[in-house]
Formats: C-alpha cells, structure tokens, sequence
C-alpha cells in the first residue's frame, strides 16, 4: 500500500504543477477544447497506472507529451474509455478573457484542425510548449528534419489560413 | 521568424484552463480502474478454474466408462487383484466353465476368492477358503498334467496356496488321501490344522484320474465355497463337510 500511496503523491504533485499546459497541449493536438479535456484526461490515467505499478517513466514531461500526441494520432482516441468527470465548479471564467481572444482561439482551433495530425502535434509542442527540434523529434519518435519539414508546412498553412490572416497582420504590426 | 504564432497560441490559449483537481480525480478514477480490473482477474481465474474442475469431472466420467473400462481390465489382467468383495462362488460354474482341479505350486499366487471371478476367464483359477493365506496341501505328492498345464509335481506338505484349477487337467493320483476315483484330498488352514476340499466323481485316467467338467464339488453348500466355520468343523473330525459331496 505504502508504495502506490507514495507514487500518487508524487503523480499528483507531477500533474498540478502542469495541468494547465497540459490541457493547452491537449486542445491543440485535438483542435477541440473537450476533446482536449478528454485526451488529457484518458491520457493521464494511464500515466497513473503505469507511475503507480511501479513503473514510473524516467522523464515524466516528455512521456506524457509522447502519450498525448500518439493518443491524438490514435483513430480510437474517440472511444471514451472512461466517462467524463464532472464537477460543480467549471473552469470556464469570462471575467479575463477579452472578446479579441475567445474569437482568436475558436479561429486557431479551426484552422489547426485543417493541419494534418502530425503537423499538428509538431506546432504545439515546438511553439507552443517550447520544446527544440531534437526534443520534439524524440517526443514524436521522427527524425528531425522530419521535425523541421512538419514545422516549416505547419506554419506555412496557418499563416495563409484566412481565418488567422487578421491576427498575424496585427501581431506584425505590433 | 514563428514568433507570431507563439505569441498567437499563446495568447488564443491563455484562458484555457484545467480543472484544479484534475489530478485528484485522475488519481480517482486510475484507482477505480485498477480495482476492477483486478476484480475482473479474480473472476476469471474463478471462472476458469470452475472450468477446469468441470472438465476434469466429465473426463474422470467418461475414462471410468463401460467400455473404457473393459479395455483396461483387459490390458491390466497380470495386476493384483482387488480384495474379495463377493466370497460365494460356485464350484459347478467353474467347471462347467470347462476347469479342473490341479495344485500346483508353480501357480501358487497371493489371490483372493474375488480374484476367482476376475480370473475365470483366463487359463486358470484359484480356489480358496476367505484366507488364502493360511492354506497348506497336507496330502500333496501327486502330479498333474492336461490340457494347457504340463506335467508337475506338487507339492507337498507346508506349501501354502491355493489349488488351481486349469482347464481339463489330468490329475494323477497321489496316496495317500487321494487315491482314487472319488476320493479326496485334504487342505488344511495352517494356523488352525482345518479345512476341508473335496475332489470327487473323478474319471480314471492313464495314470490316475481326470477331473470331470461336472464333477466337482468342493463345497458343503451346493455349489458354494466353504465357509471358515465350515471347513474348520469337517477338519476337526477329518471328513467331508457335511454338504460337500459328489455332484
């Protein structure tokens, strides 16, 4: 007992210092915010079975990711395993989300669905999570002009994608 | 050169926000996974062993079968046989089954009454009283010979067995209490000097007489093995037990 009771303390511990990127990583990959919320979710479940049964993965960060994007690459990924959790405080807040920015992440969301799986999970885990090439060649199990190939189409489509056009402009400007 | 859409993701992503207890509920919800999957497993070992025990049953049912069964016996007919279960057996059935009577210590085996039965349908059988064991030929010095059985001599006084009959054995008779044509020898319980077999109604032979198929009668109940209280009782006065006669 004492052994699993351990190794959740040190998932839970793992999981608050990240779960908002996480998820962010997750809607990104999904291009939907609920289908973010539930990869995530089935993703960190059995993240938690393998910590706690005594397998706890060496780099945390980067296996979660791994697991995230195959998930999101996974045909099945749909098929809900597990139902969704509720609750009675939703995280939505509308209090400091400005109108400019709720219109911008339903346009990113639905031109980042137009992009291939692939390159998809390169965008947001190399620009949005920072990640480098290298990183996030291993992370996809690629090469890394794989990498670099996926990344330059990515970005190509997003700049031209009309939905996006106004922003890009605007951030240029600024 | 990306650095407008990392300021883009970021800042179309910045409100996007987890649950806060998102990784108590994961937790929660992995528990519970685990707990029915080892349910699940236990379950299906059960389920498995129940199995396993009803298709051990129905084999052990279907190997002690009839013909199974006959098939083994056949097979295994050298093997000890079981303890007497059943002691009455009638002397008339054997030799009408076409034996005769001969000792023999090269057949002097450890078997029960019961054995008689199991034995019937080989070359020879065994006669004795409930413990075989105990039996000694008294009046031994005669040989036999016939048909399936060569030529020997038995025995003598102290060997313990049994007489074994074999199919139309010739029996060459020996003095001196088996001396001729419906006479009889005697075997006797070695631990109490009593006991009583009766050869009678012999045919003559070249050189002494042959057992008829019928003719024998080793009983004092028509038919019937001798009882230990029975054999015991003729022993005493050395005569036949009172029903064992000629047939």
């Amino acid at each position: 007992v004492e052994p699993v009771t351990a190794a959740r303390a040190e998932f839970i511990t793992f999981v608050d210092g990240r779960r908002d990127r996480l998820l962010r990583i997750a809607v990104l990959l999904t291009g939907d915010v609920r289908d973010g919320e539930d990869l995530l979710q089935s993703v960190l479940e059995k993240v938690y079975l393998r910590w706690t049964g005594g397998h706890p993965p060496d780099n945390p960060d980067a296996y979660v990711r791994t697991a995230l994007v195959n998930a999101a690459r996974s045909v099945r990924r749909r098929v809900r395993a597990f139902p969704e959790l509720l609750t009675a405080a939703p995280p939505e807040t509308a209090a400091d989300s400005s109108p400019v920015d709720v219109l911008l992440r339903a346009r990113l969301l639905v031109a980042l669905r137009r992009l291939p799986v692939r390159q998809r999970a390169v965008v947001a885990v190399r620009y949005f999570d920072d990640y480098s090439e290298h990183d996030v060649a291993r992370i996809l199990g690629c090469q890394v002009g794989t990498v670099k190939s996926h990344a330059h189409r990515g970005l190509k489509q997003l700049r031209a994608d009309p939905l996006l056009a106004e922003y890009i402009e605007t951030m240029r400007e600024a | 050169m990306s650095s407008d859409i990392e300021v883009m993701l970021g800042r179309a992503l910045s409100e996007v926000r987890a649950f806060p207890d998102l990784a108590e509920r994961v937790a929660d919800a992995g528990d519970r996974r685990r707990h029915r999957r080892r349910l699940a497993g236990g379950l299906t070992g059960i389920v498995a062993l129940v199995s396993l025990g009803a298709f051990l049953v129905l084999a052990t049912t279907s190997t002690s079968d009839s013909s199974v069964a006959r098939v083994s016996t056949a097979t295994s007919a050298p093997k000890e046989p079981s303890p007497p279960a059943v002691t009455p057996v009638t002397a008339t059935e054997r030799i009408l089954g076409g034996y005769s009577i001969s000792p023999s210590s090269a057949e002097i085996r450890p078997l029960t009454p019961a054995a008689i039965l199991a034995e019937d349908k080989a070359s020879t059988f065994h006669v004795s009283p409930s413990d075989p064991g105990s039996i000694q030929i008294l009046s031994g010095a005669f040989s036999f010979d016939g048909a399936g059985a060569s030529s020997g001599s038995l025995p003598y006084n102290g060997v313990p067995g049994y007489l074994i009959i074999h199919s139309n054995t010739h029996i060459a008779g020996g003095p001196p209490t088996y001396t001729g044509l419906g006479k009889t020898f005697t075997v006797v319980d070695a631990s109490t000097g009593k006991g009583l077999f009766t050869l009678a109604e012999g045919t003559p032979g070249s050189s002494g007489f042959t057992v008829p198929a019928a003719g024998v009668d080793m009983s004092p109940a028509r038919g019937r093995m001798p009882t230990a209280a029975q054999v015991s009782a003729s022993a005493l006065t050395g005569t036949p037990a009172p029903s064992a006669r000629p047939s």
